[in-house]
């Protein structure tokens, strides 16, 4: 009796990882031009965009930087078992508990933050929280949390013999 | 839930990864296994059953607090 998992073959993951590496490499040899391309999504504001190679490079980063975390996300491991797929639940309820809390918080400090600081001030911190809520940075955390759980379990049954 | 895998493993001279080869799973989980940190499915506990040629009762019996 074989279990589905609706997860993409293993060979995805690498593939995925190979096209982050690559939106890392990219970041890293454009850091300027990506900076002064994505700042003005944060900060609704306009700095220098005149910088050669920022239009092709920003829109590289920002097309395949969900793609590959999709990909690394949505695939499963090399011997997906019962354990891993259980690791895999955690993981999920981990960060949708997170997300509930974080939701939780926005909707009862707005009314707060709105009269403590000036509406530009408040549209900043509103739109840098509002960020980590995009559906990437939901599968991007999720991802982290399975990786780093897979990793410490299998570090401390590694041991035994 | 109590398990004698390491006991029976011992019996018929089998490692871990013998084992974990054998039922399809990562040897870490043969390991969480026996740690009594991980239980198995039934399909699992069948499979582990028929490698060592006994009873799931022999393998896994409930305890109290279960």
């Amino acid at each position: 009796m074989r279990k589905k998992h609706h997860l993409l073959d293993h060979k995805w993951q690498k593939i995925g990882f190979i096209v982050f590496s690559i939106c890392v490499l990219l970041c890293l040899v454009f850091w300027q031009a990506i900076i002064n391309d994505l700042l003005p999504y944060v900060f609704y504001e306009n700095v220098k965009k005149d910088l050669p190679g920022s239009g092709w490079a920003s829109a590289l980063v920002l097309l395949l930087t969900p793609i590959s975390i999709a990909l690394m996300a949505l695939s499963q491991e090399k011997l997906e078992d019962e354990r891993i797929v259980e690791i895999r639940h955690q993981a999920l309820v981990t960060i949708v508990i997170i997300y509930i809390v974080w939701a939780l918080l926005m909707f009862l400090t707005t009314p707060f933050l709105s009269h403590l600081v000036s509406p530009t001030t408040f549209g900043k911190i509103n739109m840098i929280m509002r960020i980590p809520t995009g559906v990437t940075a939901f599968m991007g955390y999720y991802l982290l949390i399975f990786k780093l759980s897979l990793w410490k379990q299998n570090r401390e049954l590694s041991d035994e013999e | 839930m109590k398990n004698n895998l390491r006991v029976e493993r011992a019996r018929v001279r089998m490692t871990q990864q013998d084992l974990a080869d054998k039922t399809g799973v990562t040897r870490q989980t043969i390991v969480a296994i026996e740690q009594g940190k991980f239980n198995p499915s039934t399909v699992l506990a069948l499979k582990m059953a028929r490698v060592f040629g006994v009873t799931i009762e022999t393998l896994f019996e409930l305890e109290d607090t279960d």
